[in-house]
């Protein structure tokens, strides 16, 4: 065993850092995953090994919202939605997991960022390719009642899952794209990809370097200018995610409404433009940002959970950023 | 396809970003090469990817193009095409079968090998080039999932109606190098309210009906890619 250990080490480090004489390929592929595109650039010496490690990557990407998405009626998530007040439901290890550090994330995040706001979801239909109408503000009062992550009731034993009350839905839209594009991208590490920036919808893994020199430039899209960026940074081996108030929207009597839902109110998060927040998964990066979008610069600077850069258009357009950012990650603000 | 139309696929080469299916909407600068050595740009069509790229690869890690950085991109393409190779260097279309370099006498064997040319249905369009950044947008390509169905001028002002999607269609205009979705069958419309686009590396997308329209080049704002 001692052996071939040896034997494996040299080869990783040839594929890290390949040799200045070797030509290099910048692969890109974009693909509609998730309600979203999926995009991965990512670099190496040998495209057809890139393009089966991106291909695999792909699969396993599907295999996650297969699994997690409330539109696919298939999903385990789907069958605990229809099953809920009804009977518990037999689920996968995965799910479960999942399911447990949502409602982690949902309890370090006060409830403010709640994995049971899928009711509230569903009224809105900003997931769905339907025509935004503003729901009835009594439905909309009724249905806040059903969002309550205590009301997840887990057996881990067992793996089973039972939401306690009828009407009551699951909706990992929070978090799901993060495990998703963190699960791709372990997919391309396992199969020998070391640099790659994986982009999905907007919430990103970067990994290792785009050459020996030069650090992967990320920008942050402005929030009223599709076309512009307010930021730029350098990333390496780190996620980042972005919620917004500007990707699924529409304005009505001159009010913007949009897909980030405040589980207290059922109306959508007045605070923030937008939310830009570094982590090491992008599952944790993702929770976070739609948390501190909608607690607000002010809240989330005296927040003791927020320990990750962050960086925040609040609603007057105005960018505010912590030190770590600035500091660590050679922030730009360019608009 | 006639071999004007080839050239118009293959022209595409020098301003595309790396993509395979899609392009990249914020690629940027890839890496400096090592050694400065003249632009260039290969195109192929065929139905033989692998083979190909494995060939193709060859040929240039024993050129003078092999000790840098280089952009690869794939795309399927609907309908008959004539596969074929364009070799273009300093923006000059090269005829390789004079084989007037090694460079060119290595594609004709490549070619050769891959019979080419030949007509094929529904093959992939691979492109090989060195990363210009060109500042001046030129093309807008439009994909449907991830097949390149039109490649248009941006100099030309039109509008296009009835690009078929996954659920219905999209209208677009071109009109003083801006490109704009006029109309699109989908519900929310978001398609519609983005920003028209005129710069490299910019896009539009209408999700549900997988319709991706782009200026081709690399975006012009000193990033990789972008968190929105």
């Amino acid at each position: 065993m001692k052996y071939f250990l040896f034997s494996i080490i040299p080869l990783v480090a040839f594929n890290l850092f390949p040799q200045d004489d070797e030509t290099v390929y910048s692969i890109s592929v974009n693909k509609y995953l998730m309600g979203t595109t999926v995009e991965t650039t990512a670099n190496s010496p040998d495209i057809n090994k890139c393009k089966q490690a991106l291909v695999a990557a792909y699969e396993e990407m599907q295999r996650v919202e297969n699994l997690l998405s409330s539109q696919k009626d298939s999903s385990e998530i789907s069958q605990i939605n229809r099953a809920a007040g009804i009977k518990p439901v037999k689920v996968s290890f995965e799910t479960l997991s999942i399911l447990i550090r949502a409602k982690e994330y949902s309890k370090k995040y006060k409830g403010v960022f709640d994995v049971t706001i899928g009711p509230l979801s569903d009224l809105w239909g900003f997931s769905e390719d339907k025509e935004i109408v503003l729901p009835d503000d009594n439905t909309i009062k009724k249905l806040t009642k059903l969002v309550k992550y205590d009301d997840i009731l887990i057996n881990e034993k067992d793996t089973i899952v039972f939401l306690k009350k009828k009407g009551m839905a699951l909706d990992l839209g929070g978090i799901a794209k993060g495990y998703a594009i963190d699960r791709g991208s372990a997919v391309l590490k396992e199969q020998g990809i070391a640099n790659f920036i994986l982009n999905a919808g907007g919430d990103i893994y970067v990994s290792g370097t785009k050459d020996k020199n030069t650090l992967w430039k990320i920008g942050i899209k402005h929030p009223r200018n599709s076309n512009e960026i307010i930021a730029r940074f350098d990333l390496k081996d780190y996620a980042v995610a972005t919620s917004g108030d500007y990707e699924r929207f529409k304005i009505i009597n001159g009010v913007r409404y949009h897909h980030i839902l405040d589980p207290a109110t059922g109306y959508p998060g007045t605070l923030s433009q937008s939310s830009t927040i570094i982590a090491p998964t992008a599952e944790e990066a993702d929770a976070t940002a739609t948390y501190v979008f909608l607690l607000g610069w002010e809240k989330t600077l005296s927040d003791k959970n927020i320990n990750f850069p962050c960086l925040i258009v609040s609603s007057d357009g105005k960018i505010h950023y912590n030190q770590v950012f600035a500091d660590k990650y050679n922030l730009e603000i360019v608009n | 396809m006639k071999r004007r139309e080839f050239l118009k696929y293959s022209s595409l080469i020098l301003p595309a970003t790396a993509a395979i299916g899609i392009i990249n909407p914020f690629t940027k600068k890839v890496f400096a090469a090592t050694k400065k050595v003249e632009p260039f740009s290969l195109s192929v069509i065929t139905n033989q990817p692998s083979r190909t790229i494995y060939l193709i690869e060859q040929a240039i890690k024993n050129s003078e193009f092999g000790k840098g950085n280089l952009q690869f991109s794939e795309y399927s393409l609907r309908g008959r095409h004539v596969g074929d190779i364009a070799y273009v260097k300093s923006q000059n279309l090269i005829d390789y079968h004079k084989k007037d370099d090694e460079f060119s006498a290595s594609l004709c064997e490549s070619a050769n090998s891959l019979s080419l040319p030949k007509v094929f249905d529904d093959p992939v369009l691979l492109k090989f080039s060195s990363p210009q950044n060109l500042r001046e947008a030129r093309s807008v390509h439009i994909f449907r999932g991830e097949t390149l169905v039109d490649n248009l001028s941006l100099n030309e002002d039109k509008e296009l109606h009835g690009i078929e999607g996954l659920k219905g269609h999209v209208d677009i205009q071109i009109k003083n190098k801006v490109v704009r979705i006029t109309s699109a069958t989908c519900k929310h419309k978001t398609c519609m309210n983005m920003e028209p686009i005129s710069r490299p590396g910019e896009n539009l997308i209408c999700i549900p009906n997988q319709i991706n329209i782009t200026i081709a080049g690399r975006s012009l704002l000193g990033i990789d890619s972008i968190t929105f």
